[in-house]
């Protein structure tokens, strides 16, 4: 039986993981292969890097990592940040990352998503959304690292994603980013109900009830960062608690 | 030395580093003399049938792989590599494949699931092969895709995982292996089935 996913997602500035609360107060943890590597033999069934510096600051420092990484563990791994044009998809993924995802970048350039999906398989596409409810009873999407609103609708953009070939949408909510109450369990039984590939949630984690809640309105994944960076949430708890809720996981 | 085929068809260097663990010398090629002279041969891929066979075309690869298949050299597809063992695939029209494996490829449709198939999923053991020693059903690989193998016969299947159909997870007809899953990206699991791989070739 297919399992869920659990992911935990590792922020890199410079070489090193760090994490942000609301995007900011940002604090540095630990080496991103060896916290990888951690995380791997923990039960991690992705990994998620994220390069934080990316959109404005060189690139080679982080394929550099993307490599080392491949290197040294053997579970699926997503490169994010600063990835704004196919020849970014084939320099990350021939460092050997499996899945790229792209947020702002395709909000600007939504063929982006079609050009990569074309290039190198659906599969490696994944688009990442933030959203943030409006006062509407829906959500909107935002771009720059959540300081900016677009006034795109947030399922309407996931819906057209997956039209343009993205493999996966990972929905991030940037009102529980953070907050740790949980993650959104509205938009993402919405997602979910709605698309037909895979959906990640993103955003709230803060308790292993967390975890099952939005598991169990549809979503396919869910990913923390700080949970697992601060070992609130050991992983191989999290998947036994997960299995006795009778969610199917893969334990090691 | 294991040949693994060069036909740019996305990273090939995970499978390379995953031989190295089990203790297999990897040589990423596309040289003819280079495959012939290999003690197997693995066919990876990720991407569309089409595109990867027009590649094996424009190398002029299929020659070499027919000779080294009849030969009896063991040959090894992993995800789409599997997929192209086959005699032909629906994937955006309908394609030929190399035909070592009786069988087409066709698209996940039954109604609520999620394509593509991705994730981990667990093995159910169809028969028996020295490919699945020490494997059992609480054993998980990673599966991405959303075509699968429907074989002519399904003896030519030794494990398959349950989403919505039984999907092939590992197919072996006489010397012609393939995984649908990616045995690179499949943690302790995968180590096993590479190291039951490296037995089966040595």
């Amino acid at each position: 039986m297919l399992t869920k996913r659990i992911i935990p997602c590792l922020d890199v500035d410079h070489g090193r993981v760090v994490k942000g609360k609301k995007f900011q107060d940002i604090q540095d943890v630990a080496d991103p292969v060896e916290l990888g590597r951690y995380y791997s033999d923990q039960g991690a069934d992705e990994l998620v890097f994220y390069d934080i510096t990316a959109s404005y600051e060189d690139r080679d420092i982080f394929i550099h990592i993307v490599e080392k990484v491949a290197e040294a563990i053997r579970i699926p791994f997503t490169i994010g940040g600063g990835i704004s044009k196919v020849e970014d998809f084939r320099k990350v993924l021939m460092a050997g990352a499996d899945k790229v995802s792209v947020n702002s970048s395709a909000v600007k350039n939504p063929q982006l998503i079609r050009e990569a999906a074309l290039r190198f398989g659906a599969q490696c596409v994944v688009l990442s959304i933030d959203a943030k409810r409006n006062n509407k009873g829906s959500w909107d999407v935002y771009v720059k690292g959540g300081r900016e609103n677009t006034g795109i609708d947030a399922i309407e953009w996931a819906k057209q994603g997956q039209d343009l070939g993205a493999g996966e949408i990972c929905i991030n909510s940037i009102d529980t980013d953070g907050v740790k109450k949980g993650y959104d369990l509205e938009l993402n039984q919405k997602l979910s109900s709605l698309l037909t590939i895979p959906i990640i949630a993103s955003g709230g984690a803060g308790k292993m009830e967390d975890f099952a809640e939005v598991l169990k309105v549809g979503a396919d994944a869910a990913l923390a960062a700080s949970v697992f960076h601060y070992k609130e949430i050991p992983i191989v708890d999290l998947k036994n608690y997960l299995h006795n809720q009778q969610i199917p996981v893969r334990r090691v | 030395m294991i040949a693994i085929v060069d036909y740019d068809v996305g990273n090939l260097k995970n499978v390379y580093t995953a031989l190295g663990d089990v203790g297999l010398s990897g040589t990423i090629t596309r040289d003819k003399k280079v495959l012939d002279a290999a003690d197997a041969i693995i066919l990876p891929g990720v991407g569309a049938f089409s595109d990867a066979m027009d590649n094996l075309r424009k190398f002029d690869l299929i020659d070499t792989l027919n000779d080294n298949v009849k030969k009896g050299k063991i040959l090894m597809g992993i995800c789409l590599g599997m997929q192209l063992l086959f005699d032909k695939s629906y994937e955006d029209g309908e394609f030929s494949g190399l035909s070592y494996i009786p069988g087409e490829i066709v698209k996940f449709n039954a109604p609520g699931i999620k394509i593509p198939h991705m994730g981990w999923n667990n093995l159910v053991i169809n028969r028996d092969s020295p490919l699945v020693k020490n494997i059992g059903t609480e054993d998980y690989v990673y599966f991405v895709h959303s075509y699968y193998a429907k074989p002519d016969s399904f003896d030519d299947v030794v494990a398959y995982a349950e989403y919505s159909v039984k999907v092939p997870a590992i197919v072996q007809k006489d010397n012609v292996i393939g995984m649908q899953f990616h045995p690179e990206k499949s943690s302790n699991v995968g180590f096993q089935l590479l190291t039951n791989f490296k037995e089966m070739i040595s």
